[in-house]
């Protein structure tokens, strides 16, 4: 909200606070900070306008071979015409507009000179009211008004202009008190603990008051007050006008001006109706009807929503005429058929006090936001309806013809809380002398009993209903940097969990053999998991912002599949990726949420065969899960796919299992997928790792142990065997191993050789078998019989035949 | 032959071995050197086999005469001996010369990178860990009550437009969004804990920001919960302070302003002491000095009572910042995007 240090200065004399001006907003912009009111930026204005003219536009002529510039002639009051040359075309001949002569220096230093446009003489520049320092707009030249000027009138003087400063404040949800000057000038006035004063207002005791009937108002409208004015009589006042443009808002009419005007001075959002449209003078406020039509005041029809019943705590409320027609949206916007214009004569002014909840949902609901529903959303002081009427009337210099009024009685809420609570709550000890004296300032009623103290919120404050706000309210005024700082006291020892550390040790083991962490997008495009091989339906975003990233990954496979190619087409030629993550998947039956797991995804490109294998048994033994892990061939590619595992070459890939569960898949991408994905096949094997963390890695019950190595001399021999092509070779390797576990063996696989010598079976793989005893040298018999049991478990098994 | 003859072949001897040390400048020469006399078949050896030529009771004298001999030999071979290994070493190593620069490299691999915001959460976590603060996570699609309602943000509450969330097309009974940032986690540390709770809980957060230079494909918070007997607004400031102290070092300082959170009452917007100026005032804070890193405050009663917690009995406090923002700052990044286009060039500066 912006704030106009004039304005404040109605209320307090801030500017008594330092001798210059750039001083007390120093001052100003501290405090308002501290209070919790967030300068986003000051601006001054007003300056540089001196020599700044009004002058009437005479005569428009369009200037041979150009399109963008005219030529105006203007009476500037000095006897004869000025020649101009402007670019702007959002004027007549007549219009007053602003005149800045050769010598003058405006805003931003921006001197002004004669100078020559296609050949034509132009003795200053008309002016906009962005280039006058005076407001946003710079759509055209900047029109006055014409009633009461003379040509080459001081600009300055004209408008009501003082110089000025804006300070844009950030005002927080929870402060409906301070998007009004007088809020935010009381707040700093007891900051500064200078004298704070209302402004003045009419003396309304001699107008007739009325009551409407209490059918007038529904539950959600709290009150409503309607007074007459006889607008014609309301003259322009330029200090309004003119204050307005500077807080952001357009100028009018007069009696619209006063209308916005209050609502910026006193927070107090007022609707003024043409009190001609409306039968009778009257209006109430009822429920919409569902689906009722309005027609806004931006022209636009609206469709509003009734209430179903009783206990239904969202509907829109409407300004109806005494026949129930509907006029405006309340809180929100008025409506086409009763807006005031040019030819109204008699203004109904309507002051009205809604509950900020059902205002925030219309609003929301319509998606139709205005400086009143803003205000009314977060609260609206509903005491303050009177005095709003006589401010107005002080305003307009127009007493009402009648105030007509319904209202329900406002609740006022008690706070009761231990005396001791603010000084528990900020632990140090807290003056309650200066809690009543801080927050009295602030309107606050404070009373003691005993070890108790109620307080009661001012009107204007319905933020403030529980112990904490209380506590909160004190803190701010008391300045949060003088809060004395307590260390914790808690002898507490932080940890990370085993899971945790896994994850960490998983990181800094893929990175150390040269794998970078990925971070790719959860959210993907709708067939991104179906052309990686997923047939099922993907859960979707329902407001996704682009359509690319509208539905939530069951596997990290297709993310890093796009990061490979990325980096491809930059000419990479090495990729070495992972990534850690969540997938999800639909719920269990029952469930609200998605299933969502921790997987880890390993993807390598590089020219010939790589060896993804490897890489996942080195992870896995390191990490000690290879034991609970079975690998198998892919002999069901459905049935991988349907647990969340997709995108894998089914030949060249391996399915983990632990317990029959399925806990991931290694081997290679489906090249295929890659390249109906991304659009390009990726040359040379990308072997791929995805497994699921939770079920493997972070499963710290299994991991390894360090095993004391044997101090007697280890024997070896070789084994030779023929398998078919779909036997695995390391199921022959652990089958020896666990054949002889007593023997301590280490298995490792030393040629793998497929070719015409091999007849019955296709492939013969050679092993080398290392093993030693922990308490003595193995004899030649025991080194025999170990190798005689490892190939029967083998020849028993039916994977293979020993080659002789 | 008699002693003066032996003198005379003893004195021959030595000065042919002075004139062949002379020229031994290797190792090798030096080995054939002692080969050559003091060897197994050297020149002093045949002098001893004819020691039986020489009348017995002179014998003795002349063994003393060859050994002298032998010893001076000896003794200079083992004083020239690491001379001459010196200075061949020294040679060779004056002449084996390379330029180290110029080996061609033949793969890029070798050590890969941790992603940045890892590495900054990792930081941020062991910093916590160091204030007695465990760590906690959660999971990123949550129901509205977790989000929402449960932190005191009803529907249609303001302060859910500053959260804009994706809202996932599930049939349950409650709408389920891509959590708008950490705090849910606050709620079931709570409820699956009870008091004293220390802890601190980093993730992936989603909200529907507008579409522009800096939308990126979800980012990173951390928050921070304690929950105890007896804990103040004091505790809250010192921990923010300190925490500030560790992790950007002890030129950066806190400050606390009001602001509102609905999920925290009192609340505070914290910021710091702008690292790139140092308090100087500069472009990037607007000229302030300061920057906004969170927000924090003291739980509001309305989120204990959601976890279950009694709000007379125990009182806690509450932080979170963003762990990117972080990032960007530590790394001066200039366009977020970098941090999930997974562009190699990239991360190997990492």
């Amino acid at each position: 909200m912006k704030v106009l240090l004039s304005w404040l200065n109605d209320f307090a004399d801030f500017n008594g606070l330092a001798k210059t001006v750039d001083e007390v907003v120093v001052k100003l912009v501290d405090a308002a900070n501290g209070l919790g009111l967030v300068v986003e930026g000051v601006e001054r204005v007003g300056e540089g306008l001196d020599g700044v003219v009004a002058v009437k536009v005479i005569e428009i002529h369009p200037i041979d071979g150009a399109d963008r510039i005219r030529r105006i002639l203007v009476d500037g009051g000095t006897g004869s015409l000025e020649q101009i040359v402007c670019g702007a075309f959002n004027f007549k001949e007549g219009d007053f507009v602003p005149l800045a002569r050769p010598g003058v220096t405006l805003p931003g230093n921006f001197a002004i000179a004669k100078r020559k446009m296609r050949g034509v003489e132009s003795n200053g520049m008309l002016c906009s009211a962005r280039e006058l320092g005076l407001g946003s707009d710079y759509d055209g030249l900047m029109i006055l008004k014409s009633d009461g000027i003379r040509p080459g009138d001081d600009l300055a003087s004209t408008l009501g202009i003082d110089s000025d400063v804006i300070i844009d404040l950030a005002i927080e949800a929870n402060r409906p008190d301070a998007n009004c000057h007088m809020g935010v000038a009381r707040e700093l006035a007891v900051f500064f603990g200078i004298d704070f004063k209302l402004p003045e207002i009419a003396d309304l005791s001699a107008i007739e008051r009325r009551s409407m009937p209490s059918e007038y108002l529904v539950e959600g409208a709290n009150s409503l007050r309607l007074a007459k004015f006889d607008i014609t009589k309301i003259e322009r006042d330029r200090k309004i006008s003119n204050r307005l443009e500077l807080a952001g808002m357009r100028s009018i009419s007069p009696s619209v001006d006063i209308s916005n005007y209050l609502m910026l001075e006193i927070g107090q959002p007022t609707h003024p109706f043409d009190g001609d449209k409306v039968p009778g003078a009257r209006v109430m406020v009822r429920i919409a009807a569902e689906g009722e039509p309005l027609e806004t005041l931006d022209g636009q029809m609206r469709k509003l929503k009734g209430r179903s019943d009783s206990s239904d705590r969202s509907y829109d409320l409407v300004i109806a005429d005494t026949n129930g027609l509907g006029l405006s949206i309340a809180g929100v916007m008025g409506g086409q058929s009763s807006e005031i214009d040019e030819t109204s004569k008699n203004m109904l002014l309507e002051v009205a006090s809604f509950r900020s909840d059902l205002i925030a949902k219309t609003s929301k609901r319509l998606g139709l936001r205005s400086e009143a529903s803003h205000r009314f959303e977060r609260g609206v002081d509903p005491a303050i309806g009177d005095f709003a009427i006589a401010r107005f009337a002080q305003l307009a210099g127009v007493l009402p013809e009648y105030v007509d009024v319904v209202e329900t009685e406002i609740a006022r809420v008690s706070i009761v809380l231990p005396t001791r609570y603010i000084a528990e709550r900020l632990g140090m000890e807290i003056d309650l002398e200066l809690v009543s004296a801080k927050l009295g300032l602030l309107g606050f009623e404070i009373t003691y009993d005993g070890e108790a103290m109620t307080v009661v919120p001012p009107t204007n404050r319905p933020d403030v209903t529980i112990a904490a706000d209380v506590v909160e309210e004190f803190a701010r005024t008391f300045g949060y940097r003088n809060i004395t700082r307590t260390k914790l006291s808690n002898n507490r020892v932080g940890k990370i969990s085993p899971k945790q550390r896994r994850r960490r040790e998983v990181v800094n083991y893929l990175v150390a053999r040269g794998y970078y962490e990925a971070w790719t997008s959860t959210l993907l495009a709708p067939n991104d998991m179906a052309l990686m091989g997923d047939p099922s339906t993907p859960i979707k975003v329902k407001n996704p912002m682009a359509v690319d990233e509208s539905t939530l990954r069951r596997s990290l496979s297709a993310g890093l599949a796009k990061a490979l190619v990325s980096n491809l087409n930059r000419r990479e030629e090495t990729v070495q990726l992972f990534e850690i993550g969540k997938v999800f998947s639909l719920p269990k039956s029952g469930d609200l949420l998605p299933r969502e797991s921790e997987r880890l995804a390993i993807l390598a490109l590089s020219k010939g065969d790589s060896a993804p294998f490897a890489t996942y048994r080195d992870l896995a033994s390191f990490f000690g899960f290879f034991d609970e892990v079975s690998c198998e061939r892919i002999d069901n590619v459905d049935e991988v796919v349907a647990s969340g595992f997709i995108g894998f070459h089914p030949g060249r890939s391996l399915v983990l299992r632990k317990g029959g569960i399925i806990v991931g898949v290694v081997g290679e991408l489906n090249p295929y997928a890659v390249e109906d994905l991304t659009s390009l096949l990726p040359q040379g094997r990308v072997s791929y790792v995805e497994i699921d963390l939770e079920a493997t890695l972070y499963e710290v019950a299994g991991s390894r142990r360090p095993l004391t190595p044997s101090i007697y001399p280890a024997a070896d021999f070789d084994l030779s065997f023929e398998v078919a092509s779909n036997v695995l070779a390391v199921d022959v390797e652990s089958l020896i191993a666990r054949s002889i576990a007593g023997y301590n063996p280490k298995v490792s696989l030393i040629d793998s050789y497929t070719g015409d010598s091999v007849k019955v079976l296709s492939r013969s793989l050679t092993f080398r078998v290392q093993v030693v005893s922990m308490d003595h040298t193995l004899t030649e018999a025991e080194i025999r019989s170990a190798r005689i049991n490892a190939i029967e478990a083998i020849h028993q098994s039916g994977l293979g035949k020993l080659r002789e | 032959m008699d002693l003066s003859q032996l003198s005379v072949v003893l004195s021959d001897i030595s000065n042919e071995f002075d004139q062949r040390m002379v020229e031994a400048t290797t190792l090798a020469g030096i080995d054939q050197l002692k080969s050559d006399f003091v060897g197994k078949k050297g020149k002093v050896a045949l002098l001893y086999r004819q020691l039986g030529q020489i009348e017995a009771p002179l014998r003795p004298s002349a063994g003393e005469l060859i050994n002298g001999v032998r010893d001076r030999i000896e003794a200079t071979i083992d004083d020239l001996y690491p001379r001459i290994r010196l200075a061949e070493r020294q040679t060779f190593l004056a002449n084996d010369v390379n330029d180290p620069t110029s080996e061609v490299k033949t793969s890029n691999t070798g050590s890969g990178r941790i992603h940045p915001v890892t590495r900054t959460r990792i930081e941020l976590e062991d910093i916590f860990v160091g204030m007695g603060f465990s760590v906690e996570e959660g999971p990123e699609a949550e129901s509205e009550w977790y989000n929402f309602e449960a932190l005191n943000i009803p529907k249609f509450h303001p302060a859910r437009d500053g959260q804009d969330s994706f809202y996932l097309d599930l049939d349950g009974e409650d709408q389920v969004v891509l959590r708008t940032h950490t705090s849910p986690v606050q709620i079931r540390v709570m409820q699956s804990q009870t008091p004293p709770i220390y802890a601190v809980m980093p993730g992936r957060v989603y909200r529907r920001d507008t579409a522009d230079a800096r939308h990126t494909i979800g980012f990173h918070q951390i928050e921070g919960l304690v929950v105890d007997r007896g804990i103040t607004f004091g505790h809250l400031a010192s921990t923010i302070e300190t925490f500030t102290k560790a992790y950007f070092g002890p030129d950066v300082n806190a400050r606390l302003r009001p602001a509102y959170f609905p999920f925290t009452e009192p609340s505070a917007e914290f910021e710091v002491t702008c690292t790139i100026c140092r308090g100087e005032g500069c472009r990037t804070c607007s000229g302030t000095g300061w920057i906004e890193l969170g927000g924090c405050g003291m739980v509001h009663p309305n989120v204990l009572r959601a976890a279950g917690l009694d709000p007379e009995v125990f009182s806690g406090f509450a932080f979170g910042f963003g762990i990117d923002r972080l990032t960007q700052m530590r790394d001066e990044i200039a366009d977020m995007r970098i941090l999930t286009e997974n562009d190699l060039r990239y991360m190997r500066t990492i």
